[in-house]
């Protein structure tokens, strides 16, 4: 697999995969009563995700045998962070899954777990908030990584619901308002990059230049639209619009995530 | 006989392996045999044999029979223990997987359908050819050569020897690179004899004109960096800012081809303020008067401003600085000269020198080139005569410059002897030689072409049969600097590689194969080891004058120094039929040109094609070498054109785009980039040979002649850098 | 007294460096570096970096940084800073991940695509405990690199940032320029000028 496209991959399903469990974990413990067997599924599908995103970023190592020296630098670099916080994160979504049975319970391991994926996000944000590249040398990254989180990461849990458990439960609002965040979003980042160094204009260039952004902006506003439309409408919607919302966030957030490293030009 | 000869030549090369041992600087020499040197390092001695200014000796670290690196040789204090970009990457150029490996046989040519055959057939091949040429037409006149300069190693005119053994044969005869001016200093001082570069540093003034070293002869550089930080001012002049000329104190940014009027204009001032050596010119020369009135009654500044484009005022405070330096010196380089009046500037600017008392002395001179150092018997050469009975009674000579519409002509007129077979050697005559797609049609007019080289070139993909030669690291070779005075011996380092072989083992081939075919029909020797052919190169006068015993002992520091050169002409005997510096010159203007350095008008600019395209020495490469090599490519691999952001804003081109560049006889399409370092009414196209692109300069380039050369080199030069193009944007 | 301890940096003298790449090919040799990568890296910086157009070039490798960027995105620590200023790069712990090379302002570490590794140079530094200068220094046929001590240089002669060069202050890039003089520069006008 291509270099950036690992990088692409990893980032994107990691940061999914911790926004569906902090999601999940909201509506079980706080929420909605969802049966044991949809908490289950849910979860391990989450953990799959997860697998999946770190078995391809070790194919981004030339050695990925040699994987675990990459844990050797946690005082100073990023990259042994992140790669030390998401596998806790994947293992506290385990015992949640497993062990979590009393509300106290999930209390504990559900913060504790979404504490470790708000850190693994945040260490990834900061691999990529560095000088050299200067498109990404700002709060954008971090504001880009975290709404990955945020946007495509309930949604999916939603799918999973409808799918699950024959019934939507009601995201439109909160769908709307990330939706328009993460619309708002580009148009910061292109300003931001605009006022940059010459590096980062060039990287603004390259992005307004791409069909890839169009169709991410396009993707993003349709989402914002069909949760829109429900919301004002005071319906849930089905299983098929929540899937085409799903499908809508996951191609803007992937198409935003390999624009992100295209774009990135190096000082 | 020549059964013997091939094991005879092998067990030569082994005597001389072994005395390479001897003595050294390094301190890894060992007095070891070649075949038991497996597994230990060694050093030894090689020479860059390319057509190149500096010339390097070479020391060689080779482990387990592998060149591991190369790097200057310290014992040569002209190149400092250093090599250009080129020379360090000779162990990717030795190890090239793109090298040929076997003799080969193209099906059809152009096709890239080579088979591999053995040398045997290809020398049975090659041999039943000539026979079959010879019995048809009475004489081998229908077999040409075009070998030049791709390896000036002396044991490679072994070709022209091979060619005479067969008998009189058609040659691609001259130079391309630098006959006018040779022509000049001839007619001025009966040769070109620079003074030894090393003393450049003495200069107290030293114009660099037409030259770039900086690319060119890198060695000569450091030179004139030296002199530059010992307060010597460098001036330089040429149309392109290159990179010499931005390292100079002054740029003189002149329009091409007018040289020779700077040069007049200035040496008008210097008499009109009498800033002339008088003394000099009496006690040396012959013709001042005549040229000192041709001054007075032809030449203003004001004429010369007009013509150069250089302001009145800077003329004249050039030729005060240079008039008032003693000693100044002029490196005159071959660009100047590649004009339609490229000799008669040459002798305007020896004038220049010569009438301010610069000749014969050191930090002086009007320094073009020198071939003292070239004492070779070259008996590889003379070891091939025509054998009884060729009809011809001699060589038929073609123009090198103008080779591929010579051949077209014979081959189109049937009153003439045709020409049925080519060898090519030591050359890539598709991709050096101007008008390529000519070059194209006449190799179709061939019936059999042959070419020895390393690099399936553009030269080779148009050739029935290529045969596989070796690196100068898996060869014996002498090499002699027309720029420095130093002569470098070259060892084999390792053995030759797959099944190649050098340029002189494949005439010891050819000979005996057509001697087994047809007994008397070749007399090119077969019997002699490579050290006695080096031994015979290196004959007894020669080896004097470096003081040395015997010829071997060349081998102890790989390189030696003629000297006495420091200033070059101050014995005041001069070379010319006077005896004296010739500002007038019969012999010139016996040849056709004007007795006296008048100025020639430069050729005039086309309407419909006002550019003027350069097509200089690009850097990564020497002519069609070095720049296919993986290693350069990892720095460079693309071509482009220099525009000035002038021309370019008026043609709509910005920096990265595509343009096609259109002469008379082709285009080329390139990438434009932007400089402020050319001029705004000329374009500049380095001049190489990428490989697996279809780019080659020489498709715009026409053979128009420079106006000298013949006489010393039998054939006018080129004149390069008069040629003219269009622009677009595509 | 004990001696001070040393911090060797490039000074490159653009005045001489005729941007030829003879130090990138030399040291790609002596290191039987792959044929894809380098250590050194020559570019073109403006041509009007003195006043008048000429041609300028920057002859860059590894910048030995105070605070290198590199040593801090590498997730194994196969980056350390020695005491005498050299960052070397432990290829024994690399894992290629190519952080380094994203982090690193000047995009130093290459990816060596056979050890799937990264490269960078390491200013020679067996050579220099040898008592050797670094293979690019002695192959420069215009000597246009040294290698010196910034603890003994006068600041004041040289510069650390050129128009090309990334801002030295982000990693405390060692390398130091001496830059190039101006020329004087006569350039005739043309009178065809409107025909072209
Ligand atoms: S070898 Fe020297 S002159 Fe050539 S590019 Fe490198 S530093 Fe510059
Ligand atoms: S130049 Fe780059 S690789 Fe070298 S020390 Fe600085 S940050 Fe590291
Ligand atoms: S110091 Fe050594 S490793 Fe670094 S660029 Fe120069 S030759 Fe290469």
């Amino acid at each position: 697999m291509e270099h950036a496209m690992t990088l692409v991959i990893f980032t994107f399903l990691s940061q999914m995969a911790i926004g569906a469990f902090a999601c999940l974990f909201f509506i079980d413990t706080y929420k909605e009563k969802i049966s044991e067997r949809s908490t289950v599924i849910s979860l391990i599908t989450i953990l799959a995700i997860s697998a999946v995103a770190v078995v391809v970023s070790v194919f981004h190592l030339g050695h990925p045998f040699a994987a675990y020296r990459a844990l050797l630098n946690f005082g100073a670099s990023w990259l042994t962070r992140e790669i030390v916080f998401f596998p806790l994160f994947m293992f506290f979504v385990l015992l949640y899954t497993f062990f979590a049975k009393t509300k106290a319970q999930k209390q504990i391991l559900g913060w504790t777990t979404v504490v470790f994926g708000a850190v693994t996000i945040f260490s990834t944000a900061m691999i990529y908030t560095i000088p050299s590249v200067p498109a990404w040398n700002n709060g954008t990254t971090l504001a880009a990584f975290f709404l990955t989180a945020l946007l495509p990461g309930p949604i999916l849990v939603q799918l999973l619901l409808a799918l699950l458990e024959k019934r939507t439960v009601n995201f439109n609002l909160y769908t709307t308002v990330v939706a328009f965040l993460a619309l708002l979003l580009n148009g910061v980042t292109v300003s931001v990059l605009k006022s940059g160094l010459p590096a980062a204009v060039e990287s603004a260039g390259l992005l307004t230049a791409s069909p890839l952004f169009w169709i991410k902006i396009a993707t993003l506003a349709a989402a914002f639209a069909l949760a829109g439309y429900f919301l004002l409408k005071k319906k849930a919607g089905t299983v098929s619009t929540v899937t085409t919302l799903f499908a809508l966030v996951i191609v803007a957030e992937f198409l935003g995530r390999i624009l992100f490293y295209s774009s990135g030009v190096h000082l | 006989m020549s059964k013997v000869s091939r094991r005879t030549f092998l067990k030569g090369s082994a005597v001389l392996g072994a005395l390479a041992g001897i003595g050294g600087t390094a301190s890894s020499f060992k007095k070891i045999k070649p075949a038991k040197a497996a597994g230990k390092k060694k050093q030894v001695f090689s020479s860059c044999p390319r057509n190149c200014y500096d010339t390097c000796s070479i020391v060689t670290t080779v482990e387990d029979g592998t060149i591991k690196f190369v790097t200057g040789n310290m014992n040569n204090t002209y190149t400092n223990g250093r090599l250009c970009v080129k020379g360090y990457t000779y162990p990717n150029y030795v190890y090239s997987p793109d090298r040929i490996k076997y003799p080969m046989r193209q099906k059809e040519r152009g096709s890239g359908k080579w088979e591999r055959i053995s040398w045997d057939e290809a020398y049975d091949i090659i041999a039943k050819k000539i026979l079959e040429i010879k019995k048809e037409y009475g004489t081998t006149l229908p077999i040409a050569l075009n070998k030049y300069s791709g390896n000036f190693n002396v044991l490679n005119n072994a070709v022209e020897g091979m060619l005479s053994s067969w008998g009189y044969t058609t040659r691609a005869q001259g130079t391309p690179c630098w006959p006018a001016g040779i022509d000049s200093q001839t007619f001025d001082f009966g040769a070109a004899v620079a003074n030894d570069p090393e003393v450049m540093v003495k200069a107290k003034y030293l114009i660099v004109w037409g030259a770039n070293p900086a690319w060119t002869s890198v060695h000569s550089m450091s030179i004139i960096e030296r002199a530059k930080e010992n307060g010597t001012k460098i001036v330089v002049i040429d149309p392109i800012m290159t990179d010499t000329a931005s390292k100079a104190d002054e740029y003189i940014g002149i329009k091409a081809s007018t040289d020779g009027a700077l040069a007049l204009g200035m040496a008008k001032y210097i008499l009109d303020h009498n800033l002339h050596d008088m003394e000099w010119m009496k006690k040396n020369s012959i013709g001042y008067e005549e040229y000192l009135n041709y001054l007075r009654n032809n030449i203003t500044v004001e004429w010369a401003s007009e013509k150069t484009g250089v302001p009145v005022e800077v003329i004249e405070r050039l030729a005060r600085e240079y008039a008032a330096a003693k000693p100044a010196a002029i490196w005159l380089g071959y660009g100047l000269q590649r004009h339609t009046n490229g000799g008669a500037s040459v002798r305007a600017i020896d004038a220049l020198a010569a009438m301010t008392g610069n000749i014969g002395v050191a930090g002086g001179g009007a320094n073009y080139a020198q071939t003292e150092c070239y004492g070779f018997n070259y008996a590889v050469q003379s070891a091939g005569t025509p054998p009884e009975g060729d009809k011809a009674g001699g060589d038929r000579m073609l123009n090198m410059n103008n080779f591929p519409a010579q051949v077209l002509a014979i081959n189109n007129d049937p009153e003439q002897i045709p020409i049925k077979m080519l060898w090519v050697a030591c050359r890539n005559p598709i991709a050096q030689d101007p008008e390529a797609s000519v070059s194209y049609k006449a190799f179709e007019s061939i019936d059999f072409i042959v070419t020895a080289d390393l690099w399936f070139n553009e030269t080779v993909k148009q050739s029935d049969i290529v045969l596989p030669v070796s690196s100068i690291f898996e060869t014996w070779g002498l090499t002699a600097s027309y720029w420095h005075y130093w002569v470098n011996v070259n060892e084999p380092a390792i053995e030759p590689l797959y099944e190649s072989k050098s340029d002189l083992e494949i005439a010891m081939g050819i000979s005996k194969r057509l001697n087994e075919l047809e007994p008397g029909s070749c007399t090119y020797p077969t019997d002699r080891s490579i050290e006695e052919w080096i031994s015979n190169e290196l004959a007894d006068d020669f080896i004097k004058k470096f003081g040395f015993k015997t010829w071997r002992d060349i081998l102890e520091k790989g390189t030696a120094k003629v000297e006495g050169y420091e200033a070059a002409w101050s014995d005041g005997k001069f070379r010319t039929p006077s005896g004296k510096y010739e500002f007038l010159s019969e012999t010139c203007a016996a040849n056709g040109h004007h007795a006296l350095p008048v100025y020639v008008e430069e050729m005039e600019v086309p309407k419909d094609r006002p550019i003027r395209l350069f097509s200089p020495h690009w850097k990564y490469g020497l002519h069609s070498q070095f720049q296919n090599l993986e290693w350069m490519r990892s720095i460079h691999n693309e071509p482009f054109v220099e525009i000035h952001p002038a021309l370019a804003k008026k043609k709509g081109i910005e920096d990265g785009d595509m343009v096609r560049v259109e002469s008379e006889v082709g285009y080329v399409e390139v990438k434009a980039k932007i400089t402020h370092t050319v001029p705004k009414d000329a374009v500049v196209i380095y001049e190489a040979w990428y490989k697996e692109q279809n780019f080659n300069a020489n498709f715009l380039l026409k053979a128009t002649p420079s106006d000298m050369g013949s006489y010393a080199t039998g054939q006018a030069g080129l004149a390069f850098h008069d040629q003219f193009v269009t622009v677009e944007k595509i | 007294m004990a001696k001070k301890q040393k911090r060797y940096a490039f000074l490159i003298n653009l005045e001489r460096c005729i941007g030829c790449n003879a130090c990138t090919v030399s040291c790609k040799s002596f290191y039987d570096l792959h044929p894809s990568i380098n250590r050194r890296f020559v570019r073109e910086t403006s041509e009007l970096l003195t006043g008048t157009p000429k041609r300028n070039y920057i002859s860059t490798s590894c910048n030995h940084c105070d605070r290198p960027a590199c040593a801090t995105a590498c997730p194994t620590g196969a980056y350390i800073k020695l005491d005498n200023g050299i960052v070397k790069h432990n290829q024994d712990r690399c894992i290629g991940c190519r952080m380094c090379a994203t982090a690193c302002p000047y995009g130093v570490p290459q990816f060596d695509p056979v050890k799937k590794k990264m490269d960078k140079c390491d200013m020679c530094v067996d050579r220099l405990e040898a008592g050797e200068q670094p293979i690019c220094v002695v192959s420069c046929p215009l000597e246009a690199i040294a290698i010196v001590d910034l603890n003994e240089i006068d600041e004041s002669q040289v510069v650390a940032d050129l128009p090309g060069f990334a801002d030295s202050s982000i990693t405390g890039s060692s390398t130091r320029f001496i830059l190039p003089k101006g020329t004087t520069v006569v350039r005739g006008g043309i009178k065809s000028w409107n025909t072209l």
